[in-house]
């Protein structure tokens, strides 16, 4: 897989020749310095954007010749219709709704029974339970993404993408909301695709490449 | 279901962000604006409706100047009909030195035949309900008689040369939908009462009736049998003469306040534009969200249309209270206009206002919301993708489209319609030109500002520049608010001020008509008593108009409306031998001694009316007999001079030696409390007409209806208040980042505020300086060009409107930065 942008003079090739398998269960960190294009292949397996050559297949389905409604409908369900899952650097919590309501968005929309039920349970079990009601500005950065991560987990994804979930906390709120989100993952099987420039918290995944200079690499 | 429940709860997250109570607040005025407008006329509506049913008090009338044959009693129980006899007609009331015009109106006991009469022992009694005529010797009448004599119920009333009880108070008369704008009160009397007053003689201006009722057989065959024996100046009237020109004038009020409603909505949805863009900005991120969980464009593009249409219903829902409350309160403000009371709105105006929040919402709201569909998944990943914004042209597009269809629905008509867009967009455009051009010219006011010490001023002009768009939208938005209400309350004061000043000090103020020939020579003995130098009696015969150019009038189609009134009314004709005072000749000759006669000059503007110039043919009817003349001359006539005037003016070889009345006008000081009592008990027949109680009845009946239309441009106003208030919200993380950092650099609370108050007041102060310009100059315009006024510089206006607009646009602006400096300012720096 390849990808570029096209930029005012001619096309800025970011990723070239790409050559990648995750495999279920499996938990992989993307290493690469600040701007190597770790978010752009990020997006690019999310099928939150599609490769400018090449192929990217998803729970077995190719997904860069999909439309976006189609790889939409891939990333919507749980774990039996595949299912998605998503922690971001700066969190994305809606500011307009409580953290309940943030966790239980995604699960409402993909219709689910007990919507409301889940979403507090799983609140409960990043340690929230008392703070259900709270808007994200009453939360700290750890809190919110820990509400970020009852948000990615209710949805009983079978696939997990994280784009430097610590990146905007500080070393022990960090280390703890990676235990958790570690922890987690592997109670549930989940697949995990970690993007991150910190190489304490990519050694805790089952493996590791890097991205340098557009091209990818295995490392230790 | 799924997505309904979602948009219920998402909903009422939404109704509590800021720019969308300010959408919702914007679109709450130009619902309540619309639908206003629609409760208001839908209740006049009605009430013409109810009259016209009742208008007769019959279900078939013959009205004529002259009193109807007595066999007709026999005629219509011939048929098996109740019957019924009425005759109205000026007259006035003298009590304690106080005189008050009336229209008095004299019924025979079956009177009315249908509806019925409400009348009270006092005027805030209950009402009684009647079926029949007060009775010998009483009279009933209307609380402001009372209030203007100091009469009381039990008094006795001096009518010509009798006295008559007052015993009630009326309330209702099922008929009076004939005289619905009435200025005068009302006595109601028996019929057999008028001889000993002596109020009617063959020359009186009156319009007696008969009235029949019963079974419609004997209806119909009443009418037949009427038909056969109508003679001219007798009119069959039926139920379905309600009053045309009422109708026709209604549906113009109800065109123009729909109109004048509709500059409160383009101003609104200026903000709900606003609102929206802002709206969309922060549902990017939710939109991103949900794709990235797995929705499809469809699914958000549902979810969105939902929200909006619940924002939209919880709009209406306010609208139509604010709506409800105007249309109380005004109502009750053009109660005094109506004989009667108003009945409740009909549920149309609230349809209307409905109708009026979609189309608004779908021209200035939908083209950004619609946009949220194509917010890219991957913006969860770089902040910096948004949905892509919408283009001006497009929305300009889409919000003109919406507006040209509530105009058009307004108008009713493409032409009108046209104008009316037209001149609502060339006002804004003008404004907001002239709001862009002094902003431009208030850079060097910036420049200018002295550098140290006065970093407030600077900044706060400064700050101007940076929002310029933003400033003259609001400038623009609040300029035209303001505008309009000037125009109303001081401009047109200012107008009436001017007219009067045109109006001498000693121009007559007393009309005296229905001067029988004989009494010419003692009733101006009576005046010169009275001091009046020289009282002037001018001739009138009273004639129908019946041939234009040997043409029968009932077969031209006249080109203005006013033309077929003109052709239709009962013509006073008088004659001269000199030309008139106060008229000017504008084209043709005046007639000499030895012109034959049948020659006639008119006034241009009566001329023009019925399309008719110098050397054309004219046929009249008096009393049955027909006379002929050519238009000799056109005049032009001075009305302000309050002379007595004629449209038309014979030679007099043609009419003097026709039956007619006299007319004289005179001055009489304001001290005289003698000479009109006098002039009543020996001259009963004489009416009265008081020119200045006149006037002031009818300044009153002006400023009434102007207070509906300044209640209608009430909410141009507030709208442009939501416009500022909306872009305040749309700047509004802007203007939070920049005075985090301004504090973080350690500005202090006092100087931020200060910077935002110059802000404020240089918005206000440039929005009232060209309202006041904008006022100003219509006012001139229509001195000028339509009143012929000299229009005289209002001073106190253009020092008064910048100041209310700045006094109103810096509180409600410090209203809103005082919380934006609540807000730590960390939130503000973080803020995206
Ligand atoms: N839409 C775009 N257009 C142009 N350049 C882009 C676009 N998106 C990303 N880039 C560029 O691609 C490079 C990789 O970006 P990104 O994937 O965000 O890096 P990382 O996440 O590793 O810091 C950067 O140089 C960035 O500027
Ligand atoms: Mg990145």
């Amino acid at each position: 897989m390849e990808h570029g942008f096209t930029v005012p003079h001619g096309t800025l090739s970011i990723l070239r020749d790409i050559h990648l398998r995750v495999k279920a269960g499996e938990s992989l960190a993307v290493l690469g310095p600040s701007g190597s294009g770790k978010s752009t292949l990020l997006g690019l397996l999310a099928g939150l954007d599609r490769p400018s050559g090449g192929r990217i297949e998803m729970f077995g389905t190719r997904i860069d010749d999909l439309d976006e409604d189609g790889r939409a409908a891939l990333r919507a369900g749980d774990r039996d219709a595949g299912g998605v899952g998503f922690v971001f650097q700066s969190f994305q919590l809606l500011p307009a709704l409580t953290a309940l309501e943030n966790v239980r968005l995604p699960l409402e929309l993909s219709g689910n029974r007990d919507a409301d039920a889940r979403a507090r349970d799983w609140l409960g079990r990043v340690g929230l339970g008392d703070r259900l009601d709270h808007f994200p500005r009453q939360l700290s950065g750890g809190e919110q993404q820990r509400v970020a991560l009852a948000r990615a987990f209710a949805g009983d994804p079978a696939l997990l993408f994280a784009d430097e979930p610590t990146g905007n906390l500080d070393r022990a709120t960090g280390a703890h909301v990676a235990e958790l989100m570690f922890s987690l993952q592997r109670e549930r099987g989940v697949t995990l695709v970690l993007v991150t420039h910190d190489e304490n918290l990519a050694a805790q995944c089952d493996r590791r490449v890097r991205i340098d200079g557009g091209e990818l690499r295995e490392s230790a | 279901m799924k997505q309904l429940a979602i948009a219920w709860q998402l909903l009422r997250r939404d109704l509590r962000a800021g720019e969308v109570r300010v959408l919702v607040l914007a679109l709450a005025v130009a619902v309540a604006a619309v639908a206003g407008v629609g409760f208001l006329t839908s209740r006049v509506d009605a009430a013409m409706q109810r009259q016209a049913s009742e208008l007769l008090a019959a279900d078939v009338s013959v009205e004529a100047p002259r009193e109807l044959p007595a066999d007709w009693d026999e005629l219509a129980s011939d048929e098996g009909l109740r019957h019924a006899r009425i005759v109205r007609f000026p007259t006035v009331v003298f009590h304690d030195g106080r005189s008050q015009l009336v229209q008095a109106k004299a019924v025979t006991a079956d009177y009315p035949l249908r509806g019925e009469l409400r009348h009270s022992a006092t005027p805030d009694g209950e009402e009684v309900v009647s079926t029949s005529a007060p009775p010998a010797g009483e009279v009933w009448v209307e609380r402001r008689l009372l209030d203007s004599l100091g009469l009381r119920v039990g008094d006795s009333l001096p009518l010509g040369r009798g006295e008559l009880r007052i015993a009630r108070v009326l309330r209702y008369e099922p008929d009076r939908g004939a005289d619905m704008f009435q200025i005068a009160p009302r006595v109601l009397m028996a019929w057999a009462d008028l001889d000993a007053t002596g109020l009617l003689n063959a020359y009186s201006r009156a319009r007696y009736r008969f009235l029949a009722a019963g079974d419609e057989a004997g209806v119909a065959a009443f009418r037949a049998v009427l038909t056969d024996r109508l003679q001219a100046g007798q009119r069959l009237l039926g139920i379905e003469d309600a009053r045309p020109e009422f109708r026709s004038a209604l549906e113009r009020a109800q065109r123009f306040l729909g109109l004048a409603a509709l500059g409160a909505v383009l101003l609104a949805g200026a903000a709900v534009a606003l609102a929206a863009h802002r709206y969309r900005e922060r549902q990017s991120d939710m939109a991103a969200l949900m794709r990235c969980f797995g929705s499809r464009q469809n699914d958000i593009l549902t979810l969105y249309l939902l929200r909006l249409f619940g924002i939209g219903a919880v709009a209406v829902l306010i609208g139509l209270a604010l709506a409800w409350l105007a249309q109380a309160v005004l109502g009750e403000v053009l109660a005094g206009l109506f004989a009667t009371t108003l009945p409740p709105p009909s549920w149309r105006g609230a349809g209307v206002g409905a109708l009026t929040a979609v189309v608004t919402l779908a021209g200035f709201a939908l083209p950004s919301v619609l946009r949220l569909r194509h917010v890219p998944p991957l913006r969860v990943l770089r902040r910096d993708l948004g949905a892509p914004s919408v283009s001006t042209w497009m929305l300009l597009a889409s919000a003109a489209a919406a507006l040209g269809l509530l105009v058009r629905w307004q108008a009713g008509e493409w032409q009108l319609a046209g104008y009316a867009l037209l001149g609502l967009i060339g006002t804004a455009l003008g404004f907001a030109l002239l709001a862009w051009l002094l902003l431009w010219a208030g850079r060097g006011l910036q420049r200018g500002a002295p550098a140290t010490g006065w970093w407030a001023l600077r900044f706060g002009l400064g700050a101007l520049q940076r929002r310029r768009g933003l400033a003259v939208l609001q400038i623009g938005a609040f300029a035209t608010g303001m505008a309009v209400i000037l125009l109303l309350a001081v401009v047109r004061v200012d107008l009436l001020a001017a007219w009067r000043d045109t109006v001498a000090d000693d121009a007559p103020n007393q009309f005296l008509i229905n001067v029988q020939p004989e009494e010419v020579e003692p009733l101006r003995a009576l005046l010169r008593d009275a001091g009046i130098a020289d009282p002037r009696f001018y001739p009138m015969v009273r004639a129908r108009l019946t041939h234009l150019n040997d043409k029968p009038i009932d077969e031209i189609a006249f080109a203005e409306e006013r033309g077929e009134r003109f052709a239709h009314r009962d013509q006073n004709l008088s004659y001269a031998a000199e030309f008139p005072r106060a008229n000017r000749m504008l084209g043709g000759l005046w007639w000499g001694p030895d012109d034959a006669g049948h020659q006639v000059s008119l006034e241009k503007r009566f001329a023009d009316s019925l399309g008719i110039g110098i050397g054309d043919k004219m046929e009249f009817d008096i009393a049955g007999t027909p006379l002929q003349a050519h238009v000799m001359s056109l005049r032009e006539v001075d009305w302000d001079s309050f002379q007595v005037n004629f449209f038309v003016l014979f030679n007099p070889k043609a009419l003097a030696d026709q039956p007619g009345t006299w007319v004289t006008s005179f001055h009489l000081s304001a001290a005289d409390h003698i000479t009109l009592p006098r002039l009543n008990r020996e001259f009963p027949t004489v009416t009265a007409i008081d020119v200045g109680a006149l006037i002031g009845q009818v300044r009153t009946l002006i400023d009434r209806a102007v207070l509906a239309v300044e209640g209608v441009f009430g909410f141009t106003l507030i709208a442009a208040l939501v416009v500022f208030l909306a872009a305040f919200q749309a700047e509004r993380a802007d203007r939070g980042r920049e005075i985090a950092l301004l504090r973080s650099f350690g500005a202090t609370r006092v100087q931020v505020r200060r910077a935002a108050m110059i802000e404020f007041l240089m918005i206000g102060g440039l929005s009232g300086l060209l309202a006041a310009a904008a006022a100003w100059g219509a006012g001139w315009l229509l001195a000028a060009r339509v009143f012929n006024l000299d229009y005289a510089f209002n001073a106190w206006m253009w020092i008064a409107a910048p100041l209310i607009g700045a006094a109103l646009l810096s509180t409600a602006g410090m209203l809103n930065v005082r919380r934006v400096l609540a807000e730590p300012p960390l939130q503000g720096l973080q803020a995206s």
